[in-house]
Parts: C-alpha cells; structure tokens; sequence
C-alpha cells in the first residue's frame, strides 16, 4: 500500500518537475537556437522555430565579439557588480542585523520603509539622480552605476538578510556572549558563519540586479567602452527597426550561462536563504 | 543595564541615520529644475578657450557602414581640420527621449543631441538655430518646406532644431502576390489596399499597418487620416480632431483591421514591419526603405518581389508623413556651442557621402547639397531592377511633417509621443468603442495637452 502511494506520488511529482523545467529552460533552449539560426531560417515561418532546416552559422557570434563591444560590455558588467555586491553585503549584513535584532517593532517598520523604497521604480528616480551623478562628475563613468546600484541592492538584501537573522536562535548569540564574547566578536564568530546561506543569496541576487538594470545604464553612460551589457547591447544590435536577432540571442545566453551556473553551484544554500525567514 | 544603554544608542544611530537616508534620498528627487541658460556661460568663463572637444549622440543608424563612416572617418577628418576632438556616442533609437530627459534634468550632457523626430517640447532647452539655419541656406540653397516645418516655432519665433535629413515611408508590396490576387492591381489607394487585402489574407498574406503604441503605427494612422482630410490640428493649431473626416478614416481603419489584417499589428512594434515583409507572410506595409534594405541582404530572392509605392490616396488628397525626422539641436548648457554650430553648416553642406552612406535612407533636409539625387536612385546596385527605388524622387510631394497642416509643436510631440492616435485607432478596431467615441475619446485626450501648451506660450 505504502509502495503503490510512494509510485502515485513519484508518478505525478515527475511530470509536474518536467514540465517547470522545461517551462524553466525554454528561454534558454530557444535563445541558442537562434544564436546559431541563419537569418533567412529564421525569417521563414514555414520552418521548425527550434530545429535548424537551414545549416547553423557562426556569424552571429562573430558579428558579436569581433564587430561591438561586447567582451568589453562583459567586463564592466562583471566590475560593477563585483564592486556593487562587496558594498551590499557590508551595508545590508549590519542593517539586516541590526533591524532584526536590535529594535524591536520600530525596527520592524524601519525595515518595511527601507523595502519600501526598493519599490520606487527607476523610470522616476533616473532624472533627478541624473543631476546627482552630473553634480559629483560621474557622468560617462562606471563609478556612476557603482554609486547609484546600491540604492536599490540594499534595501532589498536588508530586507531579505532581516528575515533571515530572525531565524537565527537569539540563544546562540547569548551563550557567546556569555562566554566572553564581545557583540562584534558574536557576529564574526557565531552569526555570520551560520548566516551564510542568506549572505550567498544576497550575493546572488545584487549581481543578478546589476546585471540586468537597464535604465540607469542608458542615461548615466553614452561611451560605448563604458556601457554595460544591458545597455550596450540594445544599441548595437538593435539599428532602429533592425534587430539582430541571432547576435542578440547570443549576447543575452553568454551571460546567462555563467549565471545559471553560480546558482545552481549553490542551490541548496540559496533555497535555505531564501527560505530562511519564513520558518520562524 | 550595559545593555539597555547601546539600545538606545543603536536606536539614536539608526534615527539619525533613517532621517539621513530619508533626506538624502529626498533632496535628490524634490531637487529644483535648474535655471536655463545659466550653465551656457559657466563652462566658457572656466576656460576662456573653445572647449577642444565636441560631443555628439544620436541614434545607431540602420546602416552598421554610416556609423563606421561617421564615426571613424567624417568626424575624425572634420576634428583634426578644426582642431577638436568629436566623440560620438551611439544610443538605440526608441531610447532618445529618455537620454535627452536625463540630460535635462542634469543640465550636461552631448553638445549635439541627434533625435529622430520633432523634438518640439524640448525647445525651452535648445538654443535659437536661427544663425545656422541661414549660414546653411546661404550656401546650399533653402531648406524643404516639410523640414521647417518640423523644427521651427512661428509662436515663438524659434527654430528649435535643426534638421539635416528626413526619411521617406513608402508602400512595401508584393507585387508577386497583388498579381496573383488581383492582376495589374496596385496600392495606389487606400481602397486598393482594403479591396485586395481581403482577398491578399483569405491567401494567408494578410496587410500589415500597425494600429499599437509605436513610432510606425503613429505615422502610417496619421497618413491615413491626412488622406482622408482628417487632422489634429489647424494651421493655428486649434484641436480639429472631431470632424466627419477622422470618423470616416477611424471607420476605414476599422474595415482595414478587420477584413485585412490579423491581430498581430495590435502588438505592432518597431521590428514588426520588417520582420512581416521578410518573413514572406506579409504582402503590404508601410515603412522606411530599411525593410526592402534588410530583404536585399538576408532574401535577396524574395527582395526582387518586394516594391515600393507612393503613400496611398485617399478620398480627399494623397498625403503621407517622413518615416523619421533627423533633427539636431545644440542644448543651452552644450560646452562646445560654435563648434556644435560649425559641424552643423559643415555636415549638412557636405551631406552628399552621407546621403550615399546611408543606402538612400537620409534624404537631406536641404536638397541642394544632393542635386544629382533623382539619378543616384534611379541605379541602384543592390536593387532587382536598379531603378526600383526611382518612386522616391517624388517623396516630397506625398510627405509632410507631423502637425500638417499646422507646424510641428510641443502639444503635437506629446500628442504622438503618448500614442493618442494608435490608441483611438485600436478602440475602434477592437469594438470597445464605436468610431464616434473614438473620435470624442481622442478629442478629450488632446484637448488638455493643447490647453497646456498653450498656457506655457509655446502654441
């Protein structure tokens, strides 16, 4: 009886995990496709969208690394999200603590504030942050995206690290303390080993966010060399009402690929940072 | 005890840090707009010098080989003749209006910002072109009526632009499929397009005229309505959009939606034209040459099929709008404004190799700088048969300006920047609302933003 429910069980949940996976994966499937997809195949709506009836091409991707920018593009995307990570998780790790240790119900509404101002979209905030970044000299400058980006990584990873210590046993942090510990020395030794899972998946959502912000990339930087890859790939393979598909495709996979890589290397810690608020 | 102690005191620091962050963030939404002008003189009393570089940003232009062209040989001979370094920065098209927001709002930015349509609202934050405009003409003869039209202000007395060339939106046709459909017929009308439409989608090749939120859209509705007499405004820019004639095209349009097309130009966008002739499902679109451009390179075969056409007649005249509007202006805070104005006079009196460069796309603004253009595209290389783009030559007599019969203006420019039309187009289309409330729909949309402008002196 326990058998035959554990192959109804394993029956339905197999079917379900396939089709989200390939919901999941289709983007993906379909952008290589056309990464390697002659135009004219393409074009053809008589043809299979994701088989190749004409013979695969290279010219895409060589239209893509050797006629723009790109690994240019990819470069500053990786430095501006390396930088924009390393000031998130100092900002938002003793923000996160702090709100959910130290403050009780007002630092409850404080950390809804601060979330709350992740909410206001860029398309409002671009023009007087404009002046902002023309006032300090940043215009055309990566600093520029590395100034402005943490205003909306650390309220969100404040908020997500908040959930996360409250999951944390207060008790752990009192014995520290009680066995000499000073409150900086409980953090570094107790709090953040055990948090780790939440910093992780702060690190990955703040790289994920920087990567693909898009309005402030267009109107702090107009320098080809300076653009990121959200930005410098419309402008290049988008030619007013000419789209280069193929090379687009490609330009959205490459980075993809590295990034569905660090996820899945860290799935289960990832899961458990995301999850970790919600079991208290 | 200790412990209650650093409570508070964590609490005062996260008081004073909250109401820190809080008026950080607040300063720099609520800053006031900044004085115009002003920022013109300060850059010069810094450096009493011309400023030895000039900045420019326009769109990526269709033709990979205008930009190679602009960039790395015309502003690089140009700089090193004048003794100034150009930059020139690229940006996609559909994002020009934000960028030119952007630098606004900053008061810094490109000293030549290139737009692709009447930049009429921006004219409180452009200088008077008025000078460069007569040096030009002095030396090539006068500007096209349809040009000025787009970037002079007769309210205010002020050229707000200056535009160096214009892009003509010719009928795409399969003359392979009109001839299967109906032989010898061709788009020459309105009616034409709707009569062998039916027949051209009951083929599977339906008619695609985009009726969405996009810069195609706006311009192939509006040369339906200028050709049924219907318009937004007068010459004194009075709202007419409420007449029998705009009731009759929104009817039109209805008829044409559908009992010729499919639900896809609804989501029509700025590839979408393009991508419906190349694919070979389309059989009618109205675009820039850039369409029959892209089928010459990727469907040579199905290129020599493709034609072009005159803007369709309609009842009342056959009129038709450019594709896009090159229009340069010099901000008033630019650094470099003399150097700005002199690459001006210097690119548009040379504008020949550009004109060429860009594969007939740039039809310059000031056609004597092109006396030869009738001939040049009477053979083309590319073209199956060369003269295939000859149809051309007579653009300017079925093209105007956005704002026909009045000029282009600010209220106009918002009015096509919020996709009024489109969206008056659709709501018929769709039956959510019959032509007539359409129209009154419309008319209550439009109405305002003139009301607006004309408040502030600009109509």
């Amino acid at each position: 009886m326990i058998r035959a429910r554990k192959i109804i069980a394993q029956g339905l949940v197999y079917p379900i995990a396939i089709g989200f996976a390939f919901l999941s994966a289709f983007p993906f499937l379909w952008m290589l496709v056309t990464a390697f997809k002659q135009t004219s195949d393409l074009y053809n709506p008589q043809n299979v969208p994701f088989l190749f009836t004409e013979p695969p091409t290279l010219k895409h991707i060589k239209l893509l690394f050797f006629d723009t920018l790109y690994p240019r593009w990819l470069w500053n995307t990786a430095l501006v999200g390396i930088i924009v990570v390393g000031i998130t998780v100092l900002l938002a790790t003793p923000a996160g603590y702090s709100l959910a240790r130290l403050t009780g119900k007002r630092g409850e509404q404080l950390g809804i504030g601060i979330f709350l101002t992740y909410l206001v979209p860029p398309t409002l905030l671009f023009i007087p942050l404009s002046r902002v970044v023309a006032n300090l000299g940043l215009q055309d400058s990566l600093w520029s995206l590395v100034l402005v980006y943490p205003s909306f990584t650390v309220p969100f990873s404040t908020w997500l690290l908040m959930g996360f210590f409250k999951s944390i046993p207060r008790e752990l942090e009192d014995a520290a303390l009680v066995d000499g510990c000073s409150r900086i020395g409980t953090l570094v030794r107790v709090v953040f080993p055990i948090s780790i899972s939440g910093i992780l998946t702060v690190i990955i959502f703040t790289f994920t966010l920087a990567t693909q912000e898009f309005v402030y990339g267009l109107t702090f930087i107009s320098t080809s060399a300076q653009k990121t890859i959200s930005v410098g790939v419309p402008t290049d393979l988008i030619r007013g009402d000419v789209f280069y598909w193929g090379s687009l495709m490609a330009a959205a996979l490459i980075p993809s690929i590295f990034i569905g890589i660090i996820y899945n290397s860290f799935l289960d810690r990832f899961i458990a940072g995301i999850t970790g608020g919600a079991i208290r | 005890m200790v412990r209650q102690t650093r409570t508070i005191s964590r609490r005062q620091f996260l008081k004073t840090f909250g109401i820190g962050l809080a008026a950080t963030g607040l300063a720099a939404a609520c800053a006031p707009p900044a004085a115009p002008a002003q920022p013109q003189t300060a850059p010069a009393a810094a450096a009493p010098e011309q400023p030895k570089t000039l900045k420019i940003i326009q769109w990526s232009h269709f033709v990979p080989a205008y930009d190679e062209w602009f960039d790395k040989e015309y502003t690089k001979t140009w700089g090193e003749e004048n003794g100034i370094e150009v930059i020139v920065d690229h940006i996609s098209f559909a994002e020009l209006q934000a960028r030119a927001a952007a630098e606004v709002a900053a008061q810094s930015g490109h000293d030549l910002f290139g737009f692709l349509s009447p930049p009429a609202a921006f004219e409180p934050e452009v200088i008077d072109h008025a000078d460069v405009v007569e040096e030009i003409e002095g030396k090539v003869g006068p500007m096209i009526p349809l040009a000025k039209q787009s970037t002079y202000n007769p309210k205010t007395g002020k050229w707000f632009g200056l535009s160096d060339n214009w892009v003509p939106d010719p009928i795409h046709w399969r003359k392979d499929l009109w001839e299967q459909a109906e032989p010898g017929a061709t788009p020459d009308t309105w009616d034409d397009i709707l009569r062998v439409g039916r027949k051209l989608k009951e083929m599977g090749h339906p008619v695609g005229i985009g009726i969405s939120q996009d810069i195609d859209a706006n311009m192939a509705l509006r040369a339906m309505m200028y050709s049924f007499g219907s318009f937004v405004q007068d010459e004194e820019a009075n709202v007419v959009i409420n007449s029998p004639e705009t009731v009759e095209v929104v009817k039109f349009g209805r008829a044409l939606y559908q009992e010729t097309m499919t639900s896809e130009v609804l989501a029509w966008d700025a590839s979408s034209n393009n991508r419906f002739i190349i694919s070979g499902v389309g059989s009618v679109i109205l675009n820039a040459i850039s369409a029959i451009r892209t089928a010459e390179k990727e469907n040579p075969e199905l290129a020599k099929n493709i034609w072009l056409w005159k803007t369709p007649a309609g009842p009342v005249q056959r009129l038709g709008l450019e594709h896009v509007m090159g229009v340069y202006v010099i901000w008033k805070f630019a650094a470099n404004v003399e150097g700005a104005k002199k690459f001006l006079v210097d690119l548009i009196s040379n504008y020949r190799t550009a004109f060429l460069k860009s594969e007939f796309y740039n039809f310059p603004s000031f056609p004597g700088v092109v006396p030869d253009l009738k001939d040049l595209i009477a053979e083309d290389e590319a073209a199956d048969p060369p003269d295939k783009y000859a149809i051309l030559g007579t653009a300017e007599e079925w093209a105007t300006n956005v704002g026909h019969p009045g000029t282009a203006n600010a209220a106009i420019d918002e009015v096509f920047n919020t996709f009024i039309i489109p969206n008056m187009f659709a709501r018929a289309a769709r039956d959510e609302m019959t032509p007539e409330e359409a129209v009154q729909w419309a008319e209550g949309e439009i109405r305002p933003i003139f009301d607006k402008w004309r408040e502030r002196g600009f109509i």
